[in-house]
């Protein structure tokens, strides 16, 4: 006998998919970490160029506190608080996935808060008390921050890379087979390549900011270029991502869909540019940087993380756990079951809405709504129900809900009965009229037999290639 | 629950129980000397507003607001740190309770953040202020001091709201089902019964004595620092130090008797909390096994209102009851923390709650959790020790 399913209560967002809130927040979050994780990278690096004789005039000691300043001031309390509102963002959108990865992974998501305690502690010791260590102690505490900055990319990267590519765990359910996943190595290897030129770019913003003299600015910013130059393995590594990723994921980021192949464009052709000049201008050619030109490069940076953030969330579809859960955070296992018992049959949250529902059958597909949609979709906002079926007949809507999973790959597999789809298309017909305040119940026993039949032909598994 | 707590629970229970409440413990201390001492420099700078340049130059140049200024940005980043452990473990522990309230609770839950955020930055702001205050003279310096008073006074209502915030998440979270649809349906977005205020006064009074502990073992260092090189010192530096003593004894008086008034006052409240207890909840903390707790906090408060009797009268506590009192601390917010878990225990259905631990106990991952743990708290003190040795 199956488990209840624990209804939470949902709230809406307004016009907002709730996608777009989590990823808002996330891409922030990931490019102040990555700030710091580099930063702590390129400043160990600035310790020891400067305490191996490479800095005569100590232009790069200076630049370390100023730029670890920034850094503490920036990244210790936006990255800090922006990533324990990673976690309550998750929550409101989605409590079950969060719920299922604390389930997982807590002991390793532990491990990477003794690393987090270990960054705070050695970044804000340096902060303090930098300026009066000696040069052995500045390196040992640059280097404890680097490294454990690092690994708390490590534990984290684990975890978030096994929502595509769970691999073994789907069948051993072992916590390492999770972790190590397909996918955990090449994005490990390209989020450290994009932690050092995220950092290398801060940098050479920063430089510019502060009272150094033309040649000094020179001097660091070539010295910062450096961390971009690993930008050339990147190709290699989003080969390697891509191959490793499950093959309809991949196909919708190389062209089977237009929003994921854009923000993959974008990403990628954004690198590029940053890539190029960094090759190119920096390091062939030795040319130097000005602040504008710096902020314009951190910038497109922050539009190929923003780019590569919402590929890795939105290629996960129709899961947010690849074969564990789906979006709407109904298990496959529990799809058939919910086909008989209905996706709304006890849950106990009342249905909340500015204009009364004229009948019961519309409240009830505004349920269906909330539990099987609204987690992806908004009713007439952005990716509104209402604007992508407010064109089809009444009948497509039928067949093309009962059938998801076969409408669009990456949607799920509907699951609830006949009537809920019923009621579901009444909810979206009745949001295209308007909403009016009349609305006929439809009780044709005739409809709900072919929408059964839709439903089981479509099956309870998903579409397209899953694996 | 049957036996002393946490041996009463499954072993998996027991186990993240104990996990959750250390690392709690370890929040509640750093985030006790951000809310108390934010209040402290508030109260401390407006005495100061009638202060001579000349009565100043005469003190110590580092003054217990000098010391909770400086450190308070940095007390703030350990709270938030050390708080992330115990966020962790209470997924464990009571998801659908924790998730449900979170999720009621909505925009103004989240809301928390960004005003962390803002009191966050507030404390450096004040941080900087502070120190341009103390260079100013006259209507100049009071109009600084106002400002610096200002910042100070906006972090603290920043820091009551989240404080306020944490207290209703986790109140709501003990209701049934019913409430939860209720509360749902009404879309309210502010918790609000009996127990708020008690359990805020709990909280709030006993950030006063952990604050001020703290700090007088701050004092003590800074103390043990300038005994430590006498040679170097100035005249001035000399005098200074000669008087600093007699210049510290008003503020560890009134150190003394805030935290003495504090720790009444937290058991005034318990009391206040204590009679609105329901039945299930008094049966919950008043069992046999729970006892022992009992004793323990109130043991741990005898000891420090002893500690602080004793200094009242002193310029300073010395490291002997420094290190009493705060074993005194420890074992009252121990005590104290348990019986605020039993609180909450008692609304979950014990059985099906012990099974779900059971589930996530079974995940790997436990043994590299504490290797790690053990070889970062070793980091941790290497890095640290070489600082001070480095500067001394």
């Amino acid at each position: 006998m199956m488990d209840e399913m624990t209804f939470y209560p949902t709230h809406d967002f307004g016009p907002i998919m709730k996608g777009l809130v989590i990823g808002g927040l996330g891409i922030f979050h990931v490019f102040l970490a990555q700030f710091a994780i580099g930063g702590g990278m390129l400043m160990a690096y600035f310790q020891w160029l400067a305490q191996s004789g490479r800095d005569p005039g100590g232009t790069l000691r200076k630049f370390i506190d100023d730029y670890f300043k920034l850094l503490v001031l920036v990244s210790f309390v936006v990255g800090a608080l922006t990533g324990v509102g990673m976690w309550f963002t998750s929550i409101q959108i989605s409590p079950h996935t969060i719920g299922m990865m604390v389930q997982e992974f807590h002991w390793l998501w532990a491990t990477e808060w003794t690393f987090f305690c270990v960054e705070v502690i050695a970044g804000y010791a340096f902060y303090r008390y930098g300026k009066q260590l000696p040069d052995a102690m500045r390196m040992r505490l640059l280097v404890t921050y680097a490294i454990a900055s690092w690994f708390s990319l490590f534990w984290i990267n684990g975890i978030l890379s096994w929502q595509l590519t769970p691999g073994q765990w789907t069948e051993t359910r072992d916590v390492w087979d999770g972790f190590f996943n397909p996918s955990f190595w090449p994005s490990l290897i390209y989020r450290t390549i994009v932690c050092l030129v995220i950092a290398s770019l801060a940098a050479c913003t920063l430089v510019n900011a502060i009272g150094f003299t033309a040649q000094q600015r020179r001097e660091i910013i070539q010295r910062a270029s450096r961390f971009l130059l690993p930008m050339i393995a990147m190709p290699v590594l989003g080969v390697w991502y891509l191959q490793v990723i499950p093959a309809d994921s991949r196909q919708w980021v190389m062209g089977g869909s237009i929003a994921m192949t854009l923000f993959m464009n974008v990403a990628a052709g954004a690198s590029a540019l940053i890539a190029s000049y960094a090759w190119i201008a920096l390091w062939w050619q030795r040319l130097t940087i000005n602040g504008a030109t710096a902020s314009m490069l951190l910038a497109l940076a922050f539009v190929a993380s923003a780019g590569g953030e919402f590929v890795r969330e939105g290629s996960r579809k129709p899961y947010t756990i690849r074969q564990a859960l789906y979006s709407n955070s109904i298990t496959p296992e529990r799809v058939a079951h919910l086909r008989q018992v209905g996706s709304i049959t006890g849950d106990p949250y009342p249905v909340l809405s500015d204009v009364p529902f004229p009948t019961e059958q519309l409240r009830q597909g505004a349920q269906v709504f909330r539990v099987q949609c609204s987690v992806c979709h908004t009713p007439a906002g952005v990716n509104g129900i209402v604007h992508l079926a407010g064109s089809w007949t009444a009948d497509q809507r039928r067949m093309n809900i009962a059938k998801l999973q076969h409408t669009k790959p990456f949607m799920p597999p509907f699951a609830g009965p006949a009537t809920e789809v019923e009621a579901l298309v009444q909810w979206i017909a009745w949001w295209n009229a308007g909403r009016p305040a009349q609305w006929a119940e439809t009780t044709d026993e005739t409809v709900l037999k072919s929408i059964s039949a839709w439903l089981d032909s479509a099956g309870v598994e998903p579409g397209g290639h899953h694996r | 629950m049957n036996g002393i707590f946490p041996f009463g629970y499954e072993p998996a229970t027991a186990w993240y129980l104990v996990l959750y409440l250390a690392t709690l413990l370890l929040h509640m201390v750093l985030m006790s000397y951000v809310i108390a001492g934010s209040f402290w420099l508030v109260v401390a700078r407006m005495r100061t507003w009638n202060s001579t340049e000349q009565r100043e130059a005469k003190q110590t140049p580092i003054t217990s607001v000098d010391i909770l200024s400086d450190w308070m940005p940095f007390a703030l980043g350990g709270a938030i740190t050390a708080g992330v452990a115990p966020l962790l473990f209470v997924q464990i522990l009571y998801q659908e309770q924790f998730y449900t309230a979170n999720l009621l609770l909505f925009h103004r839950w989240m809301s928390i953040l960004p005003v962390l955020i803002v009191g966050f930055y507030l404390l450096y702001i004040q941080k900087a202020q502070w120190s341009a205050t103390k260079k100013k003279t006259g209507s100049v310096r009071r109009l600084s001091l106002a400002t610096h008073v200002l910042v100070s006074v906006v972090a603290i209502a920043c820091f009551g709201f989240v404080g306020y915030s944490w207290t209703e998440n986790h109140l709501l979270g003990n209701q049934s089902n019913d409430v939860w649809s209720r509360f749902y349906g009404e879309r309210r977005l502010f918790f609000f019964d009996g127990q708020v205020i008690p359990r805020l006064g709990i909280w709030f009074c006993g950030t006063f004595p952990t604050m001020l502990l703290i700090l007088a073992g701050q004092r003590w260092l800074l103390r043990a620092r300038e005994s430590a090189n006498p040679d170097g010192l100035t005249a001035d530096e000399a005098v200074r130090k000669n008087n600093s003593l007699d210049v510290w004894q008003p503020d560890q008086m009134i150190m003394s008797w805030v935290g003495m008034v504090a720790l009444a006052f937290v058991w005034i409240f318990v009391v206040w909390y204590g009679w609105g207890l329901t039945e299930q909840e008094q049966a919950a903390v008043f069992a046999a096994g729970v006892l022992p707790y009992w004793a323990v906090a109130v043991l741990g408060s005898v000891i420090q209102m002893g500690g602080w009797w004793r200094f009242k009268d002193q310029p300073m506590v010395d490291l002997r009851w420094i290190t009493i009192m705060g074993v005194g601390l420890v074992l009252m917010m121990i005590g104290g923390l348990v019986l605020r878990e039993l609180l909450r225990v008692s609304h979950v259905e014990l059985e099906q709650w012990q099974q779900s631990h059971q589930k996530s106990a079974a995940v790997g991952g436990i043994y590299v959790f504490f290797v790690f743990l053990l070889l970062n708290i070793g980091v941790v003190i290497w890095c640290l020790r070489g600082v001070v040795k480095s500067k001394t």
